[in-house]
């Protein structure tokens, strides 16, 4: 429950500003002149703020879209991201955000029709050719939605622009406006998912791996392509046992013909961030993992990392076609042998 | 906990209630303390605010990860007298700068904003609290703290239907003595989200059978630190020192080997 929500001054009186208050009539309202002046200082505690985000409802005047990193992406060839979005609802141990900001508080930027004339020019860009634009870098595309309202403008947008292919990564379940809609197949819904015991040990406040599949399926019944990211790859005494059990969950609930794609990716994190997460969390066993220095990310062992990719390609294999299956991590020499996401 | 407030009747009811001793009421900043809890008494205005707030953090140890909260009385444009609030943002009026303490601590007193002013406010020109240290003590402490551990406490004591001037020393500590609920239980709240950041890694084990047998430089005891306080937490119930295959000639060895076991020793999420 949000009980205090800065808002920057310039937004206050606009109707979409409007709408998102009046969502929390409780709510402490404190004005600023721009979000950073309350998500960037220095001296923040992330781990505290989780205790109690705050909601920052600003806009945002540059870099709505950006290239995407090398080994980002599901085949396409050109790659964006965008983040209407800072920071998530849910808490996973293992989330790059916690050693990125300084804040827990989540930012919306709400002028989305700024992302939207950004995408128009680097389609103008490339003209007639299929771009993909990743949603989801910076925070859980779908968790706040209800509040939001992002995905029913994102799918007036996409009605009309055929060659701008978008994913909504998410470990929500909040579907309401995509069920609305009539589906599309430029817009991809991509579940993260982990075996039910790590997603119960790691990724807290998340939808339990069962209410995930289930959303996915009314997606999926609607007709809604729906992607699968097994991502990070996180290794445990049982990591075999537990992936095989998860792909065969997966794959009775859904058929080869409701996926779009399925990425792979192991853990990896930027070096300083992780530092900034064992500072953090200095009890927690996963970040007490043997993991190595490759390629400035915190990472699993290259030939432990080849084993779990290998297996889990594998495992895939049995349920859905080569070529529908990606990994996202061009760390290891695994990333040779598949498609990879560049 | 490190208390700061300007006037010595703001201070008396806080004092009396935790029972805090006079340790030095002499100095420029008198000091009064328990075990858990430091309180100073800073004087009038920005300046000395930020001095005591400097000057108690250095008396009280420089730990850091410690709360701190300016408590006091201010003006506001908004009635009644005795009003307490949390300060939700801090202005310094002659810099314009603006700070935003993290509002984490579930609480049922009242939000607002706080402008900083060299002289007394009587216009109360804003929907705000008016009051002369915030700006001083706040930028000091975040600088010891983390800013979610710093917070202000204020309470109305006059408003444009009641000015300052008919304010005295018995109404002002009147004005805290009826807070001291409130105070208390930001104090408690405070203090417990200050230990949550006392969290240790595990200590490392059985670190002294290794350096009794191995001489280890100092980067190579830092290693070896590392290493057995990511044993402790992956593998607690097992003794390193016991598992370690004989053989092992000098430290970088040890060190070695412990890293491969610990590879072996993976994750058990039971
Ligand atoms: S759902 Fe994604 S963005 Fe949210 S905490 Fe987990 S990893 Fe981070």
């Amino acid at each position: 429950m949000i009980e205090t929500i800065y808002i920057e001054n310039e937004l206050m009186a606009t109707p979409q500003a409007q709408r998102i208050l009046a969502q929390f009539p409780t709510a402490d309202k404190i004005a600023c002149d721009r979000y950073t002046e309350v998500f960037n200082p220095k001296k923040q505690n992330f781990r505290l703020q989780k205790q109690k985000p705050a909601l920052i409802i600003a806009q945002k005047f540059d870099r709505h879209v950006l290239r995407a990193p090398d080994d980002y992406g599901i085949g396409g060839i050109h790659n964006y991201y965008f983040s209407y979005m800072l920071n998530c609802i849910y808490d996973c141990r293992y989330c790059f955000l916690q050693g990125m900001y300084q804040s827990a508080h989540y930012v919306l930027f709400i002028n989305y029709s700024d992302f939207f004339h950004s995408m128009d020019s680097i389609l103008t860009n490339h003209k007639n050719e299929n771009v993909w634009f990743f949603s989801g870098y910076d925070c859980d595309s779908l968790a706040l939605d209800p509040i939001s309202g992002f995905t029913s403008h994102l799918i007036d947008f996409l009605k009309y622009r055929k060659n701008a292919y978008v994913e909504l990564r998410t470990k929500s379940t909040q579907i309401r406006s995509l069920l609305k809609a009539p589906p599309m197949t430029n817009l991809i819904v991509a579940f993260s998912m982990s075996p039910t015991k790590t997603a119960d040990k790691f990724e807290h406040k998340t939808p339990s791996i069962e209410k995930r599949l289930n959303a996915m399926r009314k997606l999926a019944d609607k007709g809604w392509p729906i992607g699968l990211r097994f991502d990070p790859l996180i290794f445990d005494s049982s990591f075999e046992e537990r992936y095989r059990t998860l792909f065969a969950e997966v794959f009775s609930v859904l058929s080869p013909e409701d996926i779009h794609s399925v990425t792979i990716g192991p853990f990896r994190m930027p070096k300083p961030f992780f530092q900034k997460l064992v500072a953090l969390y200095p009890e927690e066993p996963l970040l007490a993992s043997p993991f190595q220095l490759r390629s400035g990310s915190i990472t699993y062992a290259q030939t432990q990392e080849e084993q779990m990719m290998q297996f889990c390609q594998h495992e895939l294999r049995n349920y859905i076609a080569t070529n529908k299956i990606f990994s996202c991590w061009t760390g290891g020499e695994h990333a040779k042998a598949e498609n990879v996401c560049t | 906990m490190r208390i700061i407030t300007a006037l010595r009747f703001e201070a008396m009811p806080i004092i009396e209630h935790y029972k805090l001793n006079n340790e030095s009421s002499a100095s420029r900043f008198p000091l009064y303390r328990n075990d858990s809890i430091f309180l100073t008494i800073s004087g009038v205005g920005k300046e000395n605010s930020s001095a005591a707030t400097a000057n108690i953090h250095a008396v009280s140890g420089e730990l850091p990860q410690q709360p701190f909260l300016n408590i006091g009385i201010a003006g506001h444009r908004r009635p009644p007298t005795g009003m307490a609030w949390i300060a939700s943002s801090i202005q310094d009026e002659s810099t314009c700068r603006r700070w935003y303490p993290p509002q984490i601590i579930c609480n049922s007193m009242a939000r607002t904003s706080v402008i900083t002013v060299n002289q007394p406010e009587q216009e109360y020109r804003h929907d705000t609290a008016y009051d002369m240290e915030a700006a001083g003590f706040y930028p000091i402490a975040n600088q010891a703290s983390t800013s979610e551990l710093v917070q202000v406490l204020k309470v109305t004591s006059d408003h444009p239907g009641k000015p300052a001037s008919s304010l005295n020393a018995k109404k002002i500590s009147a004005l805290i003595q009826i807070n001291m609920n409130n105070i208390e239980e930001l104090i408690t709240s405070l203090q417990k989200l200050a230990d949550t950041l006392n969290i240790k890694g595990a200590e490392p084990i059985h670190m002294q059978h290794f350096l009794d047998r191995w001489h280890f430089t100092v980067t190579q005891r830092f290693q070896l630190q590392k290493v057995l306080a990511r044993w402790a937490i992956l593998s607690p119930t097992k003794n390193p020192y016991l598992l370690l295959p004989p053989g092992r000639s000098n430290a970088t060895a040890v060190i070695k080997t412990l890293e491969i076991m610990l590879r072996e020793s993976p994750l058990n999420l039971h």
